[in-house]
């Protein structure tokens, strides 16, 4: 019996993987209609309520947990903090990080929509069950699905169009320059790095990029990043996991992409002290407390001076904005 | 054509690379059937495993399978004209003393491993596979080639790497009205100009004249003004 549902759990495992490349490649032959919309023109200044122009844009991409549409509430306190102390930048965090069609899980176009609603359900009451990681689950095919040669740069490209209609949306104006920072969540920072060269072609603006314990491949798009942080813990083993996985992040991978990003100064490491990479005690736990702030302070304090440090630079000169080139033309494959 | 229980035993010899399918396989002309049916077979499997270059290409869902199909015959085409060239090398190389068909029956079983070509299509983990499932399947192929022609192991290594290289030749000299018509079926096959050599299939997806705001447009087609 035992032996009949691991056998049949594992086919299940198998056959989702094999189907997940499906809604990209789907999406890029035209199999679900005529794509996105044009995203029209961006949002009056009047819905800046008063504020004055934005001169940095911050999109937010989530973990592997998320479903869009919707944001747990440990995610929306940080998007909440870096909007309160970041009041000349605009915080985008309504991106579903892993359908290149920017449909959320729970939208009832998706024929698995009441599963995904009902697992949802079950994180939101942060009740335990192996089932509610399902969501995990399909979301990580979708972060190996960005970082296959084959099929990521199609990923790269309808993502990037996600994001870029999310900008227009809320008020960027391609080819104002104003400068882009993209913070991914872990298997976020993978999809943001297979948009990345689509981005820098769109836009033309400084790109940067924080990395919340990302787990990523050595991608091209790391090429397009004028500055990269990685915020991690040592005691979240999570990312490690990317970095034995992807060979191109080994350190015999000389010449890879990851490689190149270490040996330049354009990537910078942040210990974040002891945190665990979801639930209790993550980098988003408002609960857990040590050196007299919570970890959730902790992240948003160190993400709102790193955006600091990033406008310090761009003012400085220092960081100068790498020139806008074809997505993926001139990298060296790891 | 075999019982079911025969054509498991085939196979299992085959993926466990037992010299003894080689024998199995020419004897009976339900088994050479079978070995047919394996090939094209495969061949479905590894036009789905491969079937990225479609989705690249655009191509409309009702083209699809008929794609995958003529693909399939290619695939079981091309193996059909190696082991024609293997038989050629292991004639006038080795003087051995075989026919065609047997020659024919033990390439096409031996491609048995890539009845689960369709695993390429996996994310990430695809490549890898079909790079096992490839060198899977030439080591069947060499070791039922072996057994049947009673070859030394390097023997028949080098049977199948000189016809190899003669199927490359010929598929550059006289072989090309041949490869003309595989293009020209993949062609009508698909509805739309493939395009399958890799850099401009990057091209493809890189180098569109918008700067990303817009969806990707359908392709035009035969046809259309």
């Amino acid at each position: 019996m035992i032996t009949a549902l691991v056998s049949i759990a594992l086919l299940a495992l198998v056959v989702s993987l094999l189907l997940s490349p499906i809604e990209t490649l789907g999406w890029w032959a035209g199999w679900y209609g005529q794509g996105l919309e044009d995203p029209g023109p961006p949002a009056p200044p009047e819905n800046r309520n008063g504020r004055p122009e934005p001169s940095h844009f911050l999109l937010y991409l989530d973990g592997i947990a998320n479903v869009g549409g919707y944001h747990y509430h440990d995610v929306q306190a940080l998007l909440d903090g870096l909007d309160a102390a970041l009041p000349h930048a605009v915080v985008v965090g309504s991106v579903m990080p892993y359908s290149v069609r920017d449909v959320a899980l729970v939208a009832p176009e998706r024929p698995l929509s009441r599963w995904w609603r009902r697992m949802f359900v079950k994180k939101l009451k942060r009740e335990r069950s192996p089932l509610s990681f399902s969501i995990n689950i399909r979301n990580l095919y979708q972060v190996l699905v960005a970082a296959d040669p084959r099929y990521g740069r199609i990923f790269g490209r309808g993502e990037a169009q996600v994001m870029l209609g999310a900008l227009v949306r809320a008020g960027y104006r391609p080819g104002s320059g104003v400068p882009l920072t993209i913070i991914g969540y872990s298997g976020g920072v993978q999809v943001g790095l297979a948009a990345a060269p689509f981005l820098r072609r769109a836009l033309n603006a400084p790109l940067s990029m924080i990395s919340l314990a990302g787990v990523m491949a050595s991608e091209p798009g790391l090429d397009h990043l004028d500055m990269m942080y990685h915020l991690q813990s040592s005691t979240d083993r999570i990312p490690f996991w990317g970095q034995l996985l992807f060979p191109g992040r080994w350190p015999v991978a000389r010449g890879s992409h990851w490689n190149r990003m270490l040996s330049s100064d354009r990537l910078r490491f942040v210990n974040m002290g002891p945190m665990r990479h979801n639930g209790p005690g993550s980098y988003l736990d408002g609960a857990t407390v040590s050196y007299g702030e919570s970890n959730l302070e902790r992240t948003t304090r160190v993400i709102v001076s790193l955006v600091h440090e990033i406008e310090a630079r761009l003012a400085s000169g220092g960081l100068e904005p790498a020139p806008a080139v074809e997505a993926g033309r001139g990298a060296v494959e790891a | 054509m075999l019982g079911p229980g025969a054509a498991f035993e085939l196979l299992t010899s085959v993926l466990q690379l037992r010299a003894g399918f080689a024998h199995a396989v020419v004897g009976s002309v339900a088994a050479v059937r079978f070995a047919f049916l394996v090939l094209v077979l495969a061949g479905l499997s590894e036009a789905a495993g491969e079937s990225v270059v479609l989705f690249l290409n655009r191509v409309r869902p009702r083209y699809f399978a008929r794609s995958l199909v003529i693909n399939a015959l290619i695939f079981a085409f091309t193996f059909l004209f190696l082991a024609a060239s293997i038989w050629l090398v292991a004639r006038f190389a080795f003087r051995a003393e075989v026919g065609l068909t047997p020659i024919a029956a033990v390439v096409a079983v031996a491609q048995a491993p890539r009845l689960l070509g369709f695993l390429a299509f996996l994310p990430y983990f695809g490549l890898p596979v079909s790079v096992l499932l490839w060198t899977w399947s030439l080591l069947a192929t060499a070791r039922g080639v072996a057994a049947l022609l009673d070859l030394a192991p390097w023997q028949a290594a080098a049977t199948i790497a000189l016809g190899g290289l003669l199927l490359l030749t010929m598929q550059r000299t006289v072989g090309r009205p041949l490869l003309a018509l595989a293009r020209l079926a993949r062609r009508r096959a698909a509805g739309v100009e493939l395009v399958t050599d890799r850099a401009r299939l990057r091209e493809l997806v890189d180098t569109a004249p918008d700067p990303g705001f817009h969806a990707p447009r359908a392709p035009r087609r035969r046809g259309e003004a």
